[in-house]
């Protein structure tokens, strides 16, 4: 029986060739669409659910509340596992994780670089990182045991079984030696926690000054409750762990505040749930662009469906005669409901495989996108393919079945005179066709609103000349010092290098992925000041075009100048509370001196200015950064000479050479990819809707062709008929604008509060979208009312 | 009024042509009332619309009131149609989604009047038509026979010259169409020249002059002897 209705349906579907094509492409490039949307959102939201006792584990961070301004942090001293282990009996395990930090890794002839993670040995027991081979009892057993993850092991010796092979780990002529011990299984891509390598936190350098430092943060610490127990226990007696360990650090903060405080208000330490990590903290993503991105695959799904049902409908009651010819002749309501309904099903199922095809297709480009990680499998999941079917059967039901009860239950004389097609459905389709140009129109503004604020972001003077320094990451494999000096005298002479200058860490984020910063806290008049501290080289001020407004630059002609001089922004004085700092030491570390001053500039964000910065040359720590300040030459003859220079000077490592303004997108990632994100589901969604106002159009004009004959003979001009069919269309357009255009200042005006160098919301954008969407419905209506107005009426009221 | 030489009209549809008027030469004088009749198919609604400029001559020439109709744009046919002519069809071709009051304006408001004017004149002629108490009404809410009085309403509230009646009373009993013809001919009386395509010989006798048509060509004309007796 229902094979029937089904083999009706598939006449129908080849008869109307346009209307089942615009049905099915609309539908396909939807689903597609919405099905890559859910991937990227499901990637995010399933950050570390993989660990199977997931709900006990969490992430401890600091909250402190200091004079500047209240600060939070993941960053945790190396002896606070222990301690939290030791003095809270639901802390089943602690366990410290320093985050993946690249070396050299070296093997016979092979170096590489990897990515080190080091941890305590109870880091296999809360984890699950599978293993594939090694005994994983006493996989961190020994103090210089290193697990590889597969594709390391595999990368490094190829055929040959690692365990218990010894890698050399580290700068030349500062190699450790660790001992393989087991291959793990690549870490998934949706772990907050990643690796190539796991070893023991001992080997940190370093780790012997700061086991017991409480004041040097550099590590995370998770920790696993016990069974049955809620985090706010523990929350709770972390208040008294905080009075135990942080004494100091609270009586500061008590005497720095004027109000009475209590501890929890001051420092305190709190807990993440693993599954939230991945949103929360420093290095986060933003649920809310999680959440964007669900709500635009919702919208553009939604338009699908308002295509879908308006288009079925309007064709139903375009064929009221014939079916009312079938009740004529005998059909029951049920037979109607299920031809129609049938139709409707087969339409949208071509829709969704052809969906499922093209998201298939678009799964590696769209990865690609989004930073890898989203594979089509997860779409074969029981709770996905409930809601799949649940919105395929809502969207037919209305879509076939609406149509079939309202003309099963319209008088048959009404339905062969052709009644019912005008008015009531009349009100649905324009209802359905006013909501799709609404969600379109507000996601135009809203991808139009956010690229300006890009801009404008991308614009903002950040205080350093960022179009013409080219910054090198030096890698691994050499040493930063002996490659800067090779680099100055190599391209001593070169007319197109200004200067060149070595740094600690790079400004936004270069070729090598990586961003670092440090904070110390230094005295000053009985003052803790926390401020970043920048490791420099002579002419890293130059370099960067950042001037002095006090004192001096650095100078090799002063010998101290490498021991003990530093250079502050004006912020830092501010902080110290002196309006000339120059002369001035700073107390603990070497008592440095500050030699100059220079303006706040934004090293670390586009957000954050009036940073307290202390800027100091020394010949201990590592130059991973190499700066150029090239002349307006060409640029590419520039990076060009540079990688050749680069080739003699650093043979060892990658010439990963960047220009500063390259670098500084990274700031703006998120934004950039909301940006994107809503650009190409605006274009889709107007798309959709057009497809929709085509068909709806075309189906409107077909149902108004004696009147449009009638008011022909009556005097109308082509024009006149043109305009008039434009007006109906261009009515529901401007009330979809008059809806949308609200929202999106409201959305918008929301949204770039987040900010604190913001755009005024421009009129005109408004004004902008406006007519791009009205043009944009005239040409697509145009393309029936001008074929409208031309028709002959005398054949129009002929064939009536 | 209406001079027609060597008037031919062709429809090609995909391979056949069709000669649907073949050679048709008529004057038709200011103030006339002709009647076009022949069998089904045999070109007069055809002729009538060419007349009416809603379609062009295929050959020929057709003149109207001293000007060349024959090779007009589509835009100058419509200038020249809009207040001159006026239509009334079998089927009355009402727009069901409008009042009779809005049906009867419509040509109005083509011709750009404004709106008192408008409402000044559509009344008038609701009320010459004895149809004024259903101007709010929709045309499906109306009797055939007073649908075709909206209609002929709508073709004189312009006060056109010309009126062209393709088989006005083909859908209404003969009440009606007693009736119908009746308000044709007092139109007639008060100056308007007509063009009426009929079936029926009783309609036939209201006008001054028959024209028959076959196969696309007059065959005969015969003067009324309610015309002769008028002369
Ligand atoms: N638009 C058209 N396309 C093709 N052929 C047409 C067209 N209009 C009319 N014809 C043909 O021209 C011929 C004359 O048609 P016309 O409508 O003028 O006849 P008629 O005399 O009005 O007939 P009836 O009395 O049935 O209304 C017919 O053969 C018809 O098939
Ligand atoms: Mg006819």
């Amino acid at each position: 029986m229902f094979k029937n209705y089904l083999k009706i349906a598939w006449r129908n579907i080849k008869r109307n060739k346009l209307h089942s094509f615009i049905h099915i492409t609309g539908l396909a490039v939807a689903f597609s669409i919405c099905i890559l949307l859910f991937l990227v959102a499901y990637f995010h939201l399933s950050y570390d659910s993989f660990h199977k006792e997931k709900d006990q584990l969490f992430r401890t961070s600091r909250f402190v509340n200091n004079a500047q301004g209240p600060e939070v942090s993941s960053q945790m001293p190396l002896p606070a596992a222990a301690a939290l282990e030791a003095e809270i009996p639901e802390i089943e395990t602690a366990v410290t994780v320093h985050r993946a930090m690249p070396e050299n890794f070296s093997y016979g002839d092979i170096n590489m670089e990897r990515l080190i993670t080091r941890t305590d040995p109870d880091f296999f027991e809360i984890f699950n990182f599978p293993v594939i081979k090694g005994n994983s009892a006493t996989i961190l057993s020994g103090m210089h045991n290193i697990a590889l993850s597969e594709s390391t092991a595999n990368a490094i010796f190829g055929e040959t079984d690692p365990i218990g092979k010894d890698l050399k780990i580290g700068k030349p002529g500062q190699e450790q030696i660790y001992s393989v011990s087991a291959v793990l299984k690549d870490p998934p891509k949706n772990s907050s926690i990643h690796f190539d390598a796991v070893t023991r936190i001992e080997t940190l350098y370093g780790y012997a000054e700061n086991k017991n430092n409480w004041a040097s943060n550099a590590s995370n610490v998770f920790v696993k409750i016990a069974k049955n127990h809620g985090p706010g226990i523990v929350e709770n007696k972390l208040v008294s762990f905080v009075e135990k360990y942080y004494p100091e650090q609270l009586a500061q903060l008590k005497s720095e505040h004027s109000e009475a405080m209590e501890t929890l208000e001051l420092l305190k330490v709190h807990l993440t749930n693993i599954e939230d990590v991945h949103f929360s903290g420093e290095r986060s993503a933003s649920i809310a662009l999680v959440y964007a991105i669900m709500a635009l695959g919702a919208f553009i799904l939604l338009i699908a469906c308002f295509n879908f049902v308006n288009l079925n409908m309007a064709q139903s009651f375009k064929r009221s005669r014939e079916l009312g010819v079938r009740k004529t002749l005998g059909a029951f309501k049920g037979q109607l409901f299920l031809q129609l309904w049938g139709e409707a099903f087969l339409l949208y199922f071509f829709g969704f495989i052809m969906g499922m095809g093209l998201a298939y297709q678009l799964v590696p480009a769209f990865s690609a996108q989004f930073g890898g990680g989203i594979e089509i499998a997860t779409l074969f999941q029981p709770a996905f393919l409930v809601i799949m079917l649940i919105v395929f059967i809502v969207v037919t039901l209305i879509a076939g079945g609406y149509p079939a009860l309202k003309m099963a239950n319209f008088g048959l004389v009404e339905i062969l005179k052709g009644n019912v097609s005008t008015k009531k459905p009349g009100a649905l389709r324009n209802t359905l066709l006013v909501s799709q140009f609404a969600i379109s129109s507000l996601l135009i503004c809203v991808s139009w609103i956010a690229s300006q604020q890009l801009d404008f972001l991308r614009e903002i003077p950040i205080g350093f000349e960022r179009e013409q320094v080219i910054s090198i990451p030096v890698g691994y494999q050499e040493d930063g010092r002996t490659v800067l000096a090779r680099m100055r005298n190599e391209l001593a002479e070169d007319p197109n290098i200004i200067s060149i200058a070595g740094a600690g860490g790079n400004l936004g984020r270069g070729r090598d992925r990586t961003t670092s910063t440090s904070i110390t806290g230094l005295d000053y008049n009985q003052n803790q000041i926390s401020a970043y501290s920048l490791l420099a080289d002579f002419d890293y001020l130059k370099t960067l075009q950042i001037p002095i407004i006090k004192g001096r630059d650095f100078d090799p002609n002063f010998a101290t100048d490498t021991i003990n001089a530093v250079v502050v922004t004006e912020s830092f004085a501010k902080a110290m509370g002196e309006s000339d700092p120059i002369g001035k030491y700073l107390g603990g570390e070497g008592a440095d001196q500050i030699i100059g001053m220079v303006p706040d500039f934004n090293a670390y964000s586009p957000s954050e200015k009036e940073l307290p910065i202390l800027i100091h040359l020394s010949n201990d720590e590592t130059i991973n950064y190499i700066f150029l300040k090239v002349g307006t030459n060409d640029p590419q003859v520039v990076m060009e000479r540079l990688e050749s220079v680069w080739e003699k000077v650093a043979p060892r490592s990658l010439f990963n050479a960047s220009f500063l303004d390259e670098n500084l997108q990274a700031w703006y990632e998120m934004e950039s990819t909301l940006t994107r994100v809503f650009g190409i589901a605006s274009a889709i969604a107007i798309f959709l809707s057009c497809m929709g106002l085509f068909a709806i159009s075309m189906l409107v004009i077909e149902l108004r062709t004696k009147e449009i004959g009638i008011r022909k003979v009556m005097g109308a001009s082509v024009n006149e008929i043109v305009s008039m069919i434009s007006l109906h269309f261009l009515k529901l357009v401007l009330i979809s604008l008059l809806i949308a255009m609200p929202l999106a200042w409201y959305a918008m005006q929301n949204w770039i509060q987040n900010y604190e160098y913001r755009i005024a919301i421009n009129p005109l954008t408004f004004i902008g979208v406006g007519l791009i969407v009205a043009v944009i419905a005239l040409v697509t209506v145009s393309f029936h009312s001008i074929k409208a107005g031309n028709a002959n009426p005398v054949k129009s009221l002929r064939t009536e | 009024m209406i001079q027609i030489q060597n008037l031919k009209k062709s429809f090609r549809t995909e391979e056949v042509e069709t000669l649907a008027l073949n050679n048709v030469n008529m004057n038709i004088a200011s103030g006339e009332f002709a009647a076009i009749m022949g069998p089904s198919g045999c070109g007069k609604s055809t002729l009538l619309n060419i007349i009416g400029m809603l379609d062009n001559p295929t050959e020929g020439s057709y003149q109207f009131a001293g000007h060349e109709v024959g090779g007009l744009k589509e835009r100058q046919r419509t200038q020249l149609r809009k207040g001159n002519l006026g239509f009334v069809f079998q089927s009355f071709n009402l727009i069901d989604e409008l009042t009779v009051y809005e049906n009867v304006e419509l040509p109005l408001i083509y011709l750009k009047m404004n709106k008192a004017e408008r409402r000044e004149k559509v009344k008038v002629v609701l009320e010459r038509m004895k149809i004024a108490h259903r101007e709010k009404h929709f045309p499906q809410q109306l009797s055939g026979g007073q649908q075709q009085r909206v209609a002929i309403s709508r073709a004189v509230v312009t006060n056109p010259k010309l009126i062209l009646a393709d088989e006005p009373t083909g859908n209404l009993d003969s009440k009606n169409g007693i009736e119908v013809m009746n308000l044709l001919t007092e139109l007639n009386q008060e100056g308007t020249t007509i063009v009426m395509v009929t079936h029926s010989d009783r309609d036939s006798h209201y006008a001054h002059r028959v024209i028959n048509l076959f196969d696309g060509q007059i065959v005969t004309e015969s003067q009324n002897r309610a015309m002769g007796a008028m002369l």
